[in-house]
């Protein structure tokens, strides 16, 4: 059972992997985009799916990442190799101090300091005229320094592999045990000698990290950046991924991802329209699969391929 | 002596929940806390776990003041409780209820000392065959022996109860108390409860303490304050007569 698990993994990754050969370069676009949302929903995911944090400022470490690494590039003439890092660092450290700005908050109120935070980052880059060139976008450098879809292609999967692997590792850690018994009841995890806010912290530092990091080489691949890359429609965009794929489940958001993001292009033509029909799909599943398109797999497909 | 609690007071806004409460638990005893709803019983518990902060008095437990510290401190110093409604994780495995506990004080423990470690004590409270069951489809009776597994498992020298017999049936009564009396042989668990069934907090512990509007109004052996005028009057209400 197992074994025919690795295999179908590796028949995936081994389809996914030859996708320049047969697949366009728009679909190759696509499956980029994908992945940058693979990347932002799976470390979301870690944040708000196992401990419970309900953060909107992930589309904000994005863009701290993407705007620290392309301003850097440009002013200081840092290779952006070395600037995601410090794209991600700068954005884990603003995780940092809004972890432990919301270490006495939880629901409702901690989505609310992290969705003003979010606000608050949009409008700097919006109007930081100087430093961001606002709305007309930033012009940042080439990650590799020349152009090429099915590199950048291979450097996301390759990113993303590692990311999953990490958040693997860690919801398989005790980390990841304390991180569900936080959410789970915070109250209870304290009384059983969990230091509950160095945890929440943790997990925010470590999210926001990824965020930064996917946000400063999905810039590079875009050259040019804009405020939108913060805003709360794509921050939505993220949480919808989570949520529709599984949230609190590890393959969740990875399906979600690939899920809404090419169900976002088919749609395209509707113009104006597939806004609904991405409402409707999201309503379909909160009704039908509340636990998402991995709960389906979980409860429907599973259990009968094991008796079968 | 391992604990001494000294002029205890905490108020919710102009509610008085703990007016200068003095109590001490001797090492190795079952002591027993009854009082009328509302007379700060858990209260006391949530001021000795850290969940609140005493205004004022002291707590000394094993020759440290640990009034000002954070719950998570105060489980690794040895206190464990369970909750009068029961917080188990519900999401989670059995098995990683109790993990939680380990890994919160024994962190670096190898994963299958933990797993082990785990185990053992849900053999202990008799969840042995519920391992891997999903703490939410426990039973009331399983989600308060799995809240004893896990306080167990943070090897506390001093154990709270909080009203572990509410709603249990008398069978049920009878190996819960049985229980705790193993708690105190077999692992030297000091034992601090409360509760409302009578005949039971009588039977197991050795002394008791009587609370009534945040007041401590009695202390002594069981037979003693069955017989005490003002526990009968605080229970019963005055007589007119």
């Amino acid at each position: 059972m197992l074994k025919s698990k690795y295999i179908l993994g590796l028949f995936i990754l081994a389809i996914f992997l030859s996708f320049p050969i047969y697949i366009g370069k728009y679909w190759l676009h696509v499956s980029i985009i994908s992945l940058f949302y693979v990347m932002m929903a799976s470390s979301w995911n870690l944040l708000a799916g196992y401990t419970g944090q309900v953060s909107f400022a992930h589309a904000a470490f994005a863009g701290i990442g993407a705007y620290v690494s392309g301003i850097i590039a440009i002013k200081l003439n840092i290779p952006p190799t070395i600037g995601l890092f410090i794209g991600a660092g700068i954005a884990s450290l603003f995780g940092l101090g809004l972890g432990m700005l919301c270490i006495k908050m939880g629901g409702i109120y901690l989505s609310l300091t992290t969705l003003a935070f979010s606000e608050i980052i949009r409008l700097i880059i919006t109007n930081e005229y100087e430093l961001t060139r606002g709305t007309m976008g930033l012009e940042v450098p080439n990650l590799i320094g020349f152009y090429s879809k099915t590199i950048y292609f291979y450097i996301m999967i390759a990113v993303s592999i590692i990311f999953l692997l990490i958040i693997y590792k860690i919801i398989k850690s005790d980390l990841g045990t304390s991180f569900r018994a936080i959410s789970n009841d915070e109250l209870a995890a304290n009384s059983l000698g969990i230091n509950v806010i160095r945890v929440r912290i943790v997990a925010f530092v470590i999210s926001s990290a990824m965020a930064g990091f996917a946000g400063a080489l999905f810039g590079h691949y875009l050259l040019l950046i804009t405020p939108d890359i913060s805003s709360l429609s794509q921050m939505f965009l993220i949480l919808a991924m989570t949520i529709i794929g599984g949230m609190g489940s590890f393959f969740g958001p990875i399906i979600g991802a690939f899920f809404l993001e090419t169900l976002s292009e088919y749609i395209r033509i509707y113009g104006e329209y597939h806004v609904l029909i991405f409402g409707i799909v999201a309503l379909i599943i909160a009704r039908f699969a509340p636990s998402g398109l991995d709960g389906i797999y979980q409860e429907k497909i599973s259990p009968k391929m094991a008796k079968s | 002596m391992i604990l001494k609690a000294t002029g205890i007071s905490k108020s919710f806004g102009g509610l008085i929940a703990l007016k200068n409460v003095d109590f001490h638990i001797n090492s190795g005893e079952i002591l027993g806390l009854i009082g009328p709803n509302g007379a700060g019983k858990t209260t006391i518990f949530n001021v000795l776990t850290g969940i609140y902060h005493p205004e004022q008095g002291n707590i000394d437990f094993n020759g440290e003041d640990i009034s000002k510290y954070r719950p998570f401190e105060i489980c690794h110093k040895g206190i464990a409780r369970t909750f009068q409604v029961t917080r188990a994780f519900l999401d989670m495995s059995c098995l990683e209820n109790v993990l939680v506990g380990i890994i919160g004080n024994n962190p670096n423990l190898s994963p299958a000392e933990k797993k082990s470690e785990a185990i053992k004590y849900l053999e202990f409270v008799g969840l042995k065959n519920s391992v891997d069951t999903q703490a939410k489809n426990l039973t009331l009776v399983g989600k308060k022996r799995l809240e004893l597994a896990r306080a167990l498992s943070t090897h506390p020298k001093l154990l709270l109860l909080d009203e572990v017999l509410s709603g249990l049936n008398t069978t049920e009564m009878r190996e819960a108390c049985d229980l705790i009396n193993i708690i105190l042989d077999k692992f030297g668990i000091t034992i601090f409860w409360v509760e409302h069934v009578m005949s039971a907090i009588m039977e197991v512990s050795g002394r008791i303490i009587v609370l009534d509007h945040g007041e401590k109004i009695a202390e002594g052996l069981p037979k003693d304050i069955a017989n005490n005028a003002e526990v009968i009057e605080a229970y019963l209400g005055e007589s007119d007569a």
